[in-house]
C-alpha cells in the first residue's frame, strides 16, 4: 500500500507542479508544457491504480492509452493554433491576446 | 363549437396578417363569430349541458377546454365586449396607420383571452396568461413611435410578469400537490399547499388586476389607443386577475381570503383617492378601475365570488362604456387631460347623455347595473365573517365613486361646447351605444345568473341604503368640488402624476386642515358669545372654555400637521417607492451586470485562475460533506 | 466467436448514425483534397441527414453497445435527431461566410468530426468516452474558431485552447480517481463510489469542470464569450449548440449511476444558479450582440442544469432535457442566423424590424422564445425543466430560473426595442442565411405546438 501511496503523491505533484505551470505562465507553449506535466500525473495515477489496486481490469491501459492519444492530439492541435497565432500576430502571448474581452 | 370562440378571433389575426387588408371587416367577422360560438355554449351551458374536449399537451398534462356556468359566462362577457369595441375602433382607428397590425392584435389578444376563459387545466390558463401579457404589451405600444410610449408598455409588462411570477409556482405546486393539471381537481387540495398556492395566485392576480402596491402601470398604459384602453380594462387583461381568483375560489383558505379582501379593501379606497385626484380623463377611469377590481377582490374575499363576477360583468359593460366616450371626446378634443376637455360634453350631448348613464350606473345609482352589482358586494360584505374589516373600505370606495364621477361629469359638462368634428362616428356610436344600454340594464342580468351558477347573488336591505346614501354622498360632493376651484395642492399633485402621497395629501391632508382653520373661526366666534353669555361675572368658566378650546384647536391642528408629516412622507415613499424600488433593482442588476462583465478581462490565465479555484471550493464543498458522511478514498 | 461477430453486427447498426456522420465527414476532406469545393456543402448537408434518418429507427431503443461502454438510449437518440440536422444548418450557415475561401470543405468536415464528439458525450457509458468525446469536440471546434486566422480569430482559438486543455486535463486527472476507487472505467461501475467519498468528490468536481467548460457553465464559461466573438458567426452557432448539448447529456449519462451520497444533486443545482445568473447579469450590458447570444446561452446552461439536478427524481427530468435541447437548439441558431445577416453590433439592429421585417419578425420570436413565452419552443422546455426541478425537490431552484426568466426578459429586449426604431438601408441577405432562419422558425414553433407527439416517443 505504501508503494501505490508514493505513487499516487508522485502523480498528484507532477499535476500540481502543471498547474501551477499552466496557471501562472503567460506563453502558449510554456502553457502547453503544463498541460503536459498534468496529463502525465494522470497516467502515473492510472497506471499505479492498475499496478496495484486492480491488475485484472486491462481498461486502466487502455485508459492510459487514450490519455496519451489525448495528449499527443491535444498537442498537435495547440501547435496548429500556435503557428496560426504567430503568424496573424508575430507572438503567442496571453497577456497580448486581450482585444477580446468584456 | 365553443372552439370557435377562441378559433374565430385566432384565425381573424392570422387572415388580417396573411392579407393585410380589410382589417376591421376581417376582425368584426372574427368577432363575431366568436360571439355567436360563445352564445351557443351558454345556452348549452344553460339547458344544463357540462362538457370539456381534452387536446394534446404536454405528456400527462393535456390541454383541457372546460364550458360550465361560469366560462360560458365569462366567455360571453369577453366575446360581447370584444366584439363591441372592435365596431368600435372600426371608426376609432379610420384613418390612423397600422390598422392591420391593430386589429391582429386585437383579434389575437381577444383569442388568448378566450382561451384563458375556457381553459380547464393550468397549463393552458398559464400559456394563455402569457399571450394576453404579450399581446397587451404590444398593443399599449401600439404608438411606438410616440415619447414615453415604449417605456409605458415595457413597464405594463415587466409588472405583470414579475407578479406572474405568483401563477407560475402556485401552478407548479398545486400540480405537484394533486397529480394532475385539471383546474377542477387541482382546486381539492387543502392544508399548507393550498395557503402557499393561494397566497401565490393572489400575487399574480394583484399583478394582473393592478391592485396595491403594483397599479401604477395601469395609469402608464393608458397611453395606447382608447379601443385597447377599453378592452384591457372590461374583458381581458385586468379582468384576467379577478378571473383567476373567482375560479380558484373553492382552493382559497381563510388566509388567503383574508388577505384578498383586505388587498381589494384597501386598493379600493386608495385608487379611489387616485382617481379623485386625477386631471385626465383616462387616467381616471385607469385608476377608477384598480377601485372597481379592488372591490372585486374584495368580494372574494367576503367568501361570494358570484358577487365578483357579477360585479366584473357589469363592470366591463360600464366601463368599455365609459372609455368609448372618452375615446369620442379625445377624438374631438385631441387630448384627454380635463383642461381640454371642459365643456366638450355640450359638443357631444348624445356621447356624453351615454357617458352620464355609465357613470351614474358605475357610481351605483338605481336602477342602474352598478347599484345591482356594488349592491351584491356590499352585501356580501356585511354577511362576511370579517363584515368589520370589510364593510367600511366598501362603503368609502362606493362613495369615492360618487366622488370622481361626478367630478369628471361636471369638468366635462362646465365651459364652452365645441370641438372637431369626429369621424368614424357612427362607427364609434354603433358600439358605443349597446354598451351603455348593458350598463344600464345588466341589473335585471343577476337573477338569471345566480341561478345558472346555482349560486345566491347576496342581497341586503341595510347594505343597499348604506350603499346608496353612500353613492349619493360622493355624488354630490364630487359635484362641488370643480375642476378650477379645487384645492391648491390637488392641482400641484395633479402635475406631480398622482402618486398615492399627492391624493392623500390632496384630499385628507387638506380638508384636515381646512376643518382646522374653519373650527379656528367658528370657536373664535364662539369664545366672544360664551363670553358675553356667561358674563364677566364668571371669569374663570370662561377661562376654562378658552383653555379647553385652545386645546380643542391645537388638537386639531395638530392632526392637520401629521396628515401633513403623513402626506410628505407617503408622498417620498411612493415617488421612490414601489417605481423607485424597481428603479433602483434594474439599476443594481445592471450594475451587477457591468460588474460580471468586468470578471471577463480578456486574459485568458488569469480567466482560468478563477474556474480552478471555483472548481477547488466545489471540491472543498464536497469533500466536507463527504467527511461529515464519514466516507474515505 | 460467431456470438462475438455477432454481437459486432448489432453494435455497428446501433451505430450506423455515427458512421454515417463519420464517413461524411471523411467524404467532406476527401472532396476538398479533390478540389471540389462546391459538392462539398450538399454532399455534407445530406450526408448529416441521412444520419439523421438512420436515427429514427433507433427510437424507443434502450440498450448498450461495445461491452456497456456507450449507451443507445433517449437521450443519445434524441441528442443525434436535434444537433445533426442543427450541424447541417450551421454548414449552411457558414457557407456565404466561407465560399471562395481556400480549404471551404475542410470547414465542413470540422463540422461533421466536432459533431461525433458531442454524440459521443450523449452517449457515453465509459470515462473513456467521456474523456474522448470532449476531446473531439474540443479539437474540431479549435480549429473551426481559427479558421478565418486573422487576429481576431486566432486569439480567440488560443484562449479556447488554453481553456479547454487546461480543464481537460484536469478533468482527466480527477477522473482517475475514479478508476482507483471503481476499478472500472464504466460509468456503471460508478455506484460503488458510495464507500469512497472523498475519491468521489475528487472525480465529480473533475467531470464538473471538464463538462461545465464543454457546456460553457459558469463560472468554466470564460472561453465562450471570446471564443464566440473571435469565431465566424456559423461557428459561434455551432458552438453555442452542438459541444452543449453533448456535454450536458454526458453530464446525465455520469450523475445517472453517482450515488446521491456524493452530494452531485446539490453541486449541480448551485452551478445551475451561478450559471443562470451570470449569464443573465452579464448579457444586460453587452454591446455586441454574439457577445450577448454567448453570455445568454451560459444562462441557458443553467436551465439545462435544472434538469440534470432533477434527474432521477423526476419523471419530467430526461423529456424536459430533450424538449429543451431541441428548442434551443432551433431558436438559438436561429437568433445567430439573423445576426449573420444583420451584423454583430446592438447598432446593426436598429431598424431591422423595418427594413427586413420577415427576418426581424423571427428575431423577436426567436428571443421571446428564449425568454419562454408559449406558444413557442422555449416555453415547453422551460416549463418542462421548472416542473421537473419543483418534482424533484427543488422548488427553489425553480424560483431561481424564474426569475432569472424575468431578468433574461431585459437582456433580450435590449434587441429588440432598437428594431423598432428608425429604419435603415436593408442588409443585403443571402438565401442561405434566410433558409436557415426560416427553417429554425418552422422548429421554434413546430417544438412548441407539437410537444405532445415528440414526447410520445421520448417516453
Amino acid at each position: 500500500m505504501i508503494t501505490l501511496l508514493v505513487a499516487l503523491i508522485i502523480g498528484a505533484l507532477l499535476f500540481g507542479i502543471g498547474l501551477y505551470g499552466a496557471l501562472s505562465q503567460t506563453n502558449l507553449v510554456m502553457i502547453m508544457m503544463g498541460v503536459e506535466l498534468m496529463l502525465g500525473g494522470a497516467m502515473v495515477n492510472l497506471v499505479a491504480f492498475w499496478r496495484f489496486l486492480h491488475p485484472e481490469v486491462y481498461a486502466g491501459q487502455v485508459f492510459v492509452l487514450v490519455v496519451m492519444t489525448v495528449m499527443a492530439l491535444e498537442m498537435a492541435v495547440g501547435f496548429g493554433v500556435g503557428t496560426a497565432r504567430f503568424r496573424a500576430r508575430g507572438s503567442v502571448e496571453m497577456e497580448e491576446a486581450r482585444e477580446l474581452k468584456g | 363549437m365553443t372552439c370557435l370562440a377562441i378559433l374565430g378571433p385566432l384565425a381573424a389575426a392570422a387572415a388580417i396578417l396573411i392579407l393585410r387588408r380589410g382589417a376591421a371587416a376581417l376582425a368584426l367577422l372574427g368577432a363575431g363569430v366568436g360571439l355567436v360560438a360563445a352564445l351557443a355554449t351558454l345556452a348549452r351551458v344553460a339547458s344544463g349541458e357540462r362538457y370539456s374536449a381534452v387536446l394534446p399537451g404536454l405528456p400527462e398534462l393535456p390541454l383541457r377546454l372546460v364550458a360550465e356556468p361560469l366560462t360560458a359566462v365569462l366567455a360571453v362577457a369577453v366575446a360581447i365586449a370584444s366584439a363591441l369595441i372592435l365596431t368600435y375602433a372600426a371608426g376609432y382607428m379610420r384613418g390612423e396607420r397600422g390598422g392591420p397590425r391593430f386589429f391582429a392584435g386585437m383579434s389575437f389578444f381577444v383569442a388568448a383571452m378566450q382561451a384563458l376563459v375556457f381553459a380547464g387545466d393550468w397549463v393552458l390558463l398559464l400559456a394563455s396568461w402569457e399571450l394576453i401579457g404579450l399581446s397587451s404589451y404590444l398593443l399599449i405600444g401600439f404608438w411606438y413611435r410616440r415619447p414615453g410610449v415604449g417605456s409605458a408598455a415595457t413597464r405594463a409588462f415587466l409588472y405583470t410578469r414579475t407578479a406572474d411570477l405568483g401563477l407560475y409556482v402556485a401552478v407548479f405546486v398545486l400540480i405537484w400537490q394533486a397529480g394532475t393539471s385539471e383546474i377542477s381537481r387541482t382546486l381539492e387540495t387543502g392544508g399548507t399547499a393550498a395557503v402557499v398556492a393561494g397566497l401565490l395566485l393572489l400575487v399574480a392576480a394583484a399583478g394582473k388586476s393592478a391592485q396595491a402596491p403594483l397599479y401604477g402601470w395601469l395609469q402608464d398604459a393608458m397611453v395606447g389607443p382608447t379601443p385597447v384602453s377599453a378592452l384591457l380594462h372590461s374583458a381581458t387583461l385586468v379582468a384576467a386577475g379577478a378571473i383567476l381568483l373567482i375560479r380558484a375560489f373553492p382552493l382559497l383558505p381563510e388566509e388567503a381570503l383574508l388577505v384578498a379582501g383586505l388587498l381589494g379593501g384597501i386598493t379600493a379606497v386608495i385608487t379611489g383617492v387616485i382617481a379623485v385626484a386625477q386631471g385626465d380623463l383616462k387616467r381616471l377611469l385607469a385608476a377608477s378601475t384598480s377601485s372597481q377590481y379592488g372591490l372585486m377582490l374584495l368580494a372574494v374575499g367576503a367568501g361570494s365570488p358570484v358577487a365578483a363576477l357579477f360585479h366584473l360583468v357589469a363592470h366591463a359593460a360600464m366601463k368599455s362604456s365609459l372609455f368609448l366616450g372618452a375615446g369620442v371626446f379625445q377624438s374631438a378634443r385631441g387630448s384627454t387631460a380635463f383642461g381640454d376637455l371642459a365643456g366638450v360634453g355640450r359638443g357631444h350631448r348624445l356621447t356624453f347623455a351615454g357617458f352620464t348613464v355609465a357613470g351614474l350606473a358605475l357610481a351605483g345609482l338605481p336602477p342602474l347595473s352598478g347599484f345591482f352589482s356594488k349592491d351584491a358586494v356590499l352585501a356580501a360584505a356585511f354577511e362576511s365573517e370579517r363584515a368589520w374589516l370589510l364593510v367600511p373600505p366598501a362603503l368609502l370606495a362606493t362613495a369615492l365613486t360618487g366622488v370622481y364621477v361626478a367630478r369628471a361629469l361636471r369638468l366635462l359638462w362646465r365651459g364652452e361646447g365645441g370641438g372637431a368634428p369626429v369621424s368614424g362616428a357612427w362607427w364609434m356610436g354603433g358600439g358605443l351605444t349597446p354598451f351603455v344600454v348593458l350598463a344600464a340594464s345588466l341589473g335585471l342580468a343577476g337573477e338569471p345568473l345566480a341561478r345558472l351558477l346555482g349560486a345566491e347573488i347576496p342581497q341586503d336591505l341595510l347594505s343597499a341604503i348604506l350603499g346608496l346614501a353612500a353613492a349619493l354622498l360622493g355624488l354630490s360632493f364630487g359635484w362641488t368640488l370643480s375642476g378650477g376651484r379645487m384645492p391648491g395642492p390637488l392641482l400641484t399633485s395633479a402635475e406631480r402624476g398622482f402618486r398615492i402621497g399627492s391624493g392623500f395629501y390632496g384630499l385628507v391632508a387638506r380638508p384636515a386642515l381646512a376643518l382646522a382653520a374653519a373650527l379656528d373661526l367658528l370657536d373664535r366666534g364662539l369664545h366672544g358669545k360664551i363670553t358675553t353669555a356667561v358674563g364677566r361675572g364668571a371669569p374663570s368658566a370662561a377661562h376654562l372654555v378658552d383653555l379647553s378650546d385652545r386645546g380643542l384647536h391645537r388638537a386639531v391642528f395638530g392632526v392637520g400637521r401629521a396628515s401633513l408629516e403623513v402626506a410628505r412622507a407617503t408622498r417620498v415613499s411612493d415617488e421612490s417607492g414601489i417605481d423607485g424600488a424597481i428603479r433602483a433593482l434594474v439599476r443594481g442588476t445592471r450594475r451587477l451586470g457591468g460588474q460580471a462583465r468586468e470578471l471577463q478581462t480578456g486574459l485568458i490565465h488569469r480567466e482560468l485562475l478563477i474556474a480552478v479555484a471555483a472548481g477547488a471550493l466545489v471540491l472543498a464543498a464536497l469533500a466536507v460533506g463527504a467527511i461529515g458522511a464519514g466516507g474515505g478514498l | 466467436m460467431n456470438g462475438m461477430e455477432m454481437d459486432m453486427t448489432r453494435d455497428l447498426a446501433l451505430l450506423a448514425p455515427e458512421i454515417a456522420v463519420l464517413l461524411t465527414a471523411v467524404g467532406a476532406l476527401i472532396l476538398e483534397m479533390a478540389r471540389l469545393p462546391r459538392v462539398a456543402l450538399p454532399f455534407t448537408v445530406i450526408g448529416l441527414l441521412v444520419a439523421t434518418a438512420l436515427t429514427f429507427p433507433l427510437l424507443g431503443t434502450e440498450t448498450m453497445v461495445f461491452m456497456g461502454t456507450f449507451r443507445i438510449d433517449s437521450l443519445s437518440v434524441w441528442a443525434k435527431l436535434a444537433l445533426l440536422p442543427a450541424t447541417a444548418l450551421c454548414t449552411v450557415l457558414a457557407y456565404p461566410e466561407i465560399k471562395d475561401t481556400d480549404r471551404e470543405g475542410t470547414v465542413y468536415a470540422l463540422f461533421s468530426f466536432a459533431a461525433i464528439g458531442a454524440l459521443a458525450l450523449a452517449g457515453a457509458g465509459d470515462l473513456m468516452f467521456v474523456v474522448l468525446g470532449v476531446l473531439l469536440s474540443s479539437l474540431g471546434s479549435f480549429a473551426l474558431v481559427a479558421y478565418p486566422r486573422d487576429d481576431r480569430a486566432t486569439e480567440a482559438a488560443m484562449k479556447y485552447f488554453v481553456f479547454g486543455s487546461v480543464t481537460g486535463a484536469i478533468m482527466v486527472f480527477g477522473l482517475t480517481y475514479w478508476f482507483g476507487a471503481t476499478g472500472s472505467t464504466l460509468l456503471s461501475g460508478l455506484g460503488s463510489l458510495e464507500g469512497a467519498l472523498l475519491a468521489a468528490a475528487f472525480g465529480l468536481v473533475a467531470v464538473l469542470v471538464g463538462l461545465g467548460y464543454k457546456a460553457a457553465v459558469a463560472p468554466f464559461h470564460f472561453w465562450a464569450p471570446d471564443a464566440y466573438d473571435g469565431a465566424p458567426v456559423a461557428v459561434a452557432a455551432y458552438l453555442s449548440i452542438v459541444p452543449k448539448v453533448g456535454a450536458i447529456f454526458a453530464l446525465v449519462q455520469v450523475v445517472r449511476h453517482l450515488p446521491d451520497g456524493t452530494g452531485w444533486p446539490l453541486a449541480v443545482a448551485a452551478l445551475a444558479v451561478l450559471s443562470m445568473t451570470y449569464g443573465n447579469l452579464a448579457a444586460l450590458v453587452q454591446e455586441n450582440v454574439v457577445r450577448l447570444l454567448a453570455y445568454s446561452s451560459i444562462a441557458q446552461s443553467g436551465y439545462f442544469l435544472l434538469g440534470v439536478a432533477a434527474f432521477g427524481r423526476s419523471d419530467l427530468a430526461v423529456p424536459a432535457l430533450v424538449v429543451f435541447a431541441a428548442a434551443y437548439a432551433a431558436m438559438n441558431l436561429g437568433a445567430f442566423a439573423v445576426v449573420a445577416l444583420a451584423g454583430r453590433h446592438l447598432r446593426d439592429f436598429d431598424g431591422l424590424g423595418r427594413s427586413a421585417p420577415l427576418a426581424g419578425a423571427a428575431m423577436v420570436i426567436f428571443l421571446i422564445s428564449l425568454v419562454g413565452v408559449p406558444p413557442l419552443a422555449g416555453f415547453v422546455g422551460k416549463f418542462l425543466l421548472f416542473g421537473a426541478a419543483i418534482g424533484a425537490g427543488f422548488a427553489w431552484l425553480a424560483v431561481a430560473g424564474i426569475l432569472n426568466s424575468v431578468l433574461s426578459l431585459g437582456v433580450y429586449l435590449r434587441i429588440v426595442v432598437p428594431m423598432y426604431r428608425a429604419p435603415k438601408e436593408a442588409p443585403v441577405s443571402a438565401r442561405s442565411v434566410a433558409a436557415v432562419w426560416g427553417i429554425a422558425l418552422f422548429a421554434t414553433f413546430a417544438i412548441g405546438v407539437a410537444a405532445q407527439a415528440l414526447l410520445v416517443w421520448v417516453l
